[in-house]
This record gives C-alpha cells, structure tokens and sequence, in this order.
C-alpha cells in the first residue's frame, strides 16, 4: 500500500514537472512584423521590442492553440521536415535507445564489480588500477577524455592501425563507442558508491562472524556485504539515469551521432546569426515530445528505483 | 612527520592559479594584447603559414584561427574563467545555507525542499540551462550575464542544501548536543560552539568540490555552443539589417567553439583547452580531498 502510494507520488510528480516545462517551452518568444518604411535603426529597434516584450495574451493564444491542435489532430504538430513530430522523435529516439539501454547495463553491472574490486584492492598499497583510478575518472572531465581518445584512434589509423569510424551513427563502431563513452562517468559513479557503501560495512559484526566460521572472503562480499548495500546501490538508479541523459547530449554532439539529444538540441537551438524577418520560434512540437519522453524515461527509473527498494527493504525486514 | 601530499600539492595549485590570474598578463612571454597575426612567412624557407599554427617554439600552445596565441589566450583567459566559476558557487552556497538550515528547523521548509530536490531530479540539468538561457528574453537582456550565472546557480541549490541539511541533523543526533541543550545553552551558542566547528570544514571542501562541478558545467555548454556573455552585433549587409551574436568574454569554453572542424585540422586548441580545464579541476578536487583528510585528523584519536 505504501508502495503504491508512493507510485502515484511519483507520477503526479512526473505530471507536474513535465507540464511546467512545456509551460515554459510556450513562453511567447516574439513576433517579427515589423514596419519595413522605416529607418534601420528603427526596425532594429522594433525588432528587439517586438522579441523581448512579454505578452500575457500571446502566451494565452500559444497554449489554447497548441492545446487545440493537439486534441484536433491527435498529434503535436509538424517538424521542419514536414514529417509528424511523433514519427521523428521516436525516429531519433530509436537511435539513442540503441545506446541508452547498454549503457544503463553496462554501467551498473561494470560498475558494481569495479566498487567491489576497489574496495578488496584498498588494503595493498600501490594499486594503479584501484580506487585511484575510479577518482580519476571521476574528476577528469569526460568531454576531454571523449576528445582525446578521438584524436587517440584518428592518430593510430595513420600508423597503421585499423580504421575505426569514430563519427556518425550508422556502423557498429560507432554505436559500441557511444556505449563506451557514454557509460564511462555513470560507472565510475556506481563504483564510488559501492566501494564506499562496502566500507561503511566493514566493521560491522557480522563479518568477524563469517570470517570465524570460515566463510570465504568472496562469499563474505558478495552474499553477506553485498545483500546489506543493494539497497543504497539501487536507490541511485534514478542519478544514474539522469547522468547519462545528461552526458548523451554531449556524447551525441561530439560522436555526431545524431540521436534524440541532438535532434532535442537542434529543436530549441538558436541561430548565432538573424534578420528582423527570422522568429526566435523553436521547433516546439519537437522540443515538447522530447521533454516528454526524457522525463518518462527518468519517471521510469525512478519507478523501478522505487519497486527494487521496497523489495530489498523487505528482505531485509524479514531477515531480521 | 606524516605530511599531508594532498593538500600541499592543493594550496601550491592554487597559488600557480592565483599568481597566474592576477600576474599573468604581466608576464614577458604572455601577448596581453591577444594580438591576431594574419599569417607568417618562415624565415627559412620563405614559405607563408596561415593561422592557425601549429605548436612551434613562438606558439607555445600552437594559436587560434585568429591566430591568437594560445598560451596567452588561456592565461589572459584565466581571470574571467575563475570569476565565473567562483560567482556561480558562492551565490549557489548564499541561498543554499539558510535553506538547509532552515529545512532543518521547519517542516514547511523541508517539504518544499524535497519536492523541489524531486521536481529537479526528472530533468537533466543541462536541458534546463539550455531552455533558460536560450530564451529570447536573456539573449537580448543586457544583464544576460547575471541571469545565467543565477540560472546555473539556482539549479543546484536544491542538492546543495540537502547536503547541508543531512549534515545538520546528523550532528543534532549527536549526544553533545543533547548534553549541550540540556545544560541550558542557548540556541546562538549552540550555533556557534557546537554545529559551526563541525559544519565549516565539511562547507568548505564542498564548496572547493562545487567550483571544479561548476566549471566542468561550463566546459560542457561550451562543448554544446552555448557561452555565457554575448552582444548582439549588427553586421554589414545591403538589404535589411542582420544579427549576429558575438562572443565577447575570453573565458576558456569559447576556444570550444568550433570544436567539430578544429578536432581534424587545428586539434591543439580542443585538447589544450581541454587539459587546462582537467588541471584546474583536477587541481580543486586536490586541494579539497586535502582539507578533508586535514580536518578529519582531529577527530580520529586512533
């Protein structure tokens, strides 16, 4: 019951965030008649008045009238490419999945192992490849390592190396690269906080317990340790979530791999160079199916977070 | 005696940092002046080089497309860099410390920090600050610069109060606190006597972690071509007026800007712009990692 409550929480809350952001995704962004007799200083003028004055009765109409369409035709509307905005975004959406999901895998299972690791390694003294490496990575920023390794598999190509297709969406590499960099800073994230969940647990009683009746030390970590951290471990799972869709409109940008990140950035990007005849309009259908479908995935883990946690609690409820 | 690595390499960090910030510009091999060279003609060969150069021993660092010196460029670049970064977390810490504490004493005020700390954990913060920042309102704001850097600011209050908040009700549980209350001290001498001593070294290592987060923020909107001080310029055209918005700080994350060409043709400026940004990070983390371990020396007795 206390789940459930909490589920429903979670979804009005998924709700509220979502219409706010699609709120301020309808702020009127100005309108560009202008009177052309007039001077050019005039016309800037006016231009710039016309973009930046706030109007309550255009916001009004931009809400009823998108409100409108959408009931109207059952759809969000038109895209620049003159295809419907459900069929792009999920067109582009596809493209992301195809690295999201590994990358969410891969970052918890790697992850975990690396924490576990970490944390067995702690007691030599030099361990290159230790804990010291997961604060590393952690620090570095992930956008540097992404540009030098680039450069990195571009260089050993002219040394003989095999080619490997670093930009664009299409080839294997392509998509296995994306993986890798995208689930670099959430692994290592996962690692720290199971290293450091493991070591809150080492001086706990039950251990010296194990350790008496000569249990091995893998069954120690990974039965006894482990089933206690599980917890805190999965309740990170929303972070992570949030960190890769954070990190995937970099990724997306620096592999040219256009996904939905880059389509979503290009949707509510603004032109560096204008005339007073451009609006400042964005692609406002796009950018709210977008809105909508990053926030489902983020409600989505949320939601698992939520279920795995009541699991383990009880678990460990009844252990007890 | 067990010297402390960590944080001696921190304060020495900070101190290169602060010297080259401040007495950067002054320096005789740094080109103040960023002056833009349109092309060299080698002295040897006779052979004409167009910007941007490769690293040689006059461009330390190679130069930009405008063939600026890179070298100069970063260090004269420094200042405006540093006074972002600093600004964003200390305003950041300004509105974060009395919400912590106040979301501590009152339930209205934990209530909406935790809704507030949910509401933001569904949407990823850079989208956010893309949204805010693009809007058309704050491209032609002459504050443009204020608004962002209380955007960026604002966004992580939520995070950092509850941090904060963790922090206070952790110490509260404590007993010398029960002790404390018990013999009658008052409230603004509890403050002063029994939380700050232990909050204020754990504030400021966060605080040291937050500005190598916040400038690894700005490095990522500048990766994704979005800058924090522009002017709208009205450039030459026969027909109607045209816009353009131009960049007008040096801060690092500008030498981004055409980061997609310059990786295949001028690839010094992504990767040096990219380490001195990796070394002032890495430098904060340093310098914070060493506080902790300094002050955690005198609560462990053992």
């Amino acid at each position: 019951m206390k789940l459930i409550s909490q589920l429903i929480g979670l979804l009005f809350m998924w709700l509220f965030v979502t219409i706010v952001l699609i709120m301020v995704v309808l702020l009127p962004r100005g309108f560009t008649e202008i009177d052309f007799s007039k001077s050019r200083v005039e016309m800037v003028k006016e231009y710039e008045s016309n973009i930046t004055t706030f109007s309550w009765d255009a916001y009004k109409q931009n809400i009823t009238n998108t409100y409108k369409y959408v009931k109207e035709h059952k759809s969000l509307g038109q895209t620049v490419h003159l295809l419907s905005v459900e069929y792009e975004v999920w067109r582009y959406w596809k493209k992301s999945l195809i690295i999201l999901i590994p990358s969410i895998l891969l970052s918890m299972i790697l992850g975990i192992s690396k924490g576990v690791y970490d944390f067995t390694l702690k007691k030599r003294k030099f361990s290159l490849v230790g804990a010291r490496t997961t604060s590393f990575f952690l620090v570095v920023p992930d956008f540097f390592i992404i540009l030098s390794s680039q450069l990195l598999i571009m260089i050993a190509f002219s040394y003989g190396l095999p080619y490997v297709d670093v930009y664009g969406s299409e080839t294997w590499s392509n998509k296995i690269l994306a993986i890798l960099f995208l689930s670099m800073y959430p692994m290592f994230f996962i690692a720290r906080i199971t290293s450091s969940t493991l070591e809150e647990q080492s001086g706990q009683d039950y251990i010296r317990t194990a350790l008496s009746k000569g249990v091995s030390f893998r069954k120690i970590i990974w039965r006894h340790m482990m089933g206690n951290c599980w917890l805190k471990i999965i309740s990170q799972l929303n972070t992570l979530v949030l960190y890769l869709l954070s990190n995937l409109f970099i990724v997306e940008f620096l592999l040219g791999y256009r996904g939905g990140a880059y389509r979503f950035y290009r949707a509510f990007e603004i032109k560096r160079t204008f005339t007073p005849l451009d609006v400042m309009n964005i692609d406002t259908g796009i950018v709210i199916g977008f809105i909508i479908v990053f926030t489902f995935i983020v409600f989505i883990s949320h939601i698992i977070s939520k279920i795995l946690s009541f699991y383990f609690l009880r678990n460990e409820g009844n252990n007890n | 005696m067990n010297w402390n690595r960590q944080l001696i390499w921190g304060l020495i960090f900070v101190f290169i940092l602060l010297f080259i910030t401040i007495f950067g510009p002054y320096l005789p091999f740094i080109d103040s002046d960023l002056t833009k060279e349109g092309a060299i003609i080698s002295k040897k060969d006779g052979k004409i080089s167009l910007p941007p150069f490769a690293p040689s021993s006059e461009y330390w660092l190679g130069s930009d497309r405008n063939g600026v010196d890179m070298f100069s460029r970063l260090v004269m670049g420094a200042k405006d860099m540093l006074l972002l970064v600093c600004s964003i977390t200390l305003i950041r810490y300004v509105f974060a410390i009395p919400l912590g504490f106040f979301a501590f004493y009152s339930r209205v005020i934990e209530t909406l920090l935790n809704f507030l700390n949910l509401a933001f954990s569904f949407v990823p913060a850079i989208f956010m600050i893309i949204l805010f920042i693009n809007m058309p309102y704050l491209i032609y704001s002459p504050h443009r610069v204020i608004w962002v850097i209380l955007i960026i600011a604002f966004l992580e209050v939520g995070r950092v109060a509850e941090i904060l908040k963790q922090q206070v009700t952790m110490i509260s549980q404590k007993p010398y606190i029960e002790a404390a209350i018990t013999i009658g001290t008052r409230q603004s001498k509890l403050m002063k006597r029994y939380y700050f001593p232990v909050l204020f070294p754990e504030l400021l290592v966060n605080i040291i972690l937050d500005l190598g987060r916040t400038m690894f923020i700005i490095g990522q909107l500048g990766i994704i071509g979005i800058f924090i001080s522009h002017k709208i310029q009205t450039i030459s055209a026969d027909t109607i007026p045209v816009f353009q918005i131009q960049n007008t700080s040096n801060a690092w994350p500008l030498l981004f800007e055409t980061l997609l060409k310059d990786i295949f043709s001028a690839p010094w400026i992504p990767i040096a712009t990219g380490i001195a940004i990796s070394i002032v990070i890495l430098g904060f983390f340093t310098l914070a990692e060493g506080l902790r371990k300094h002050f955690h020396k005198g609560i462990h007795y053992l």
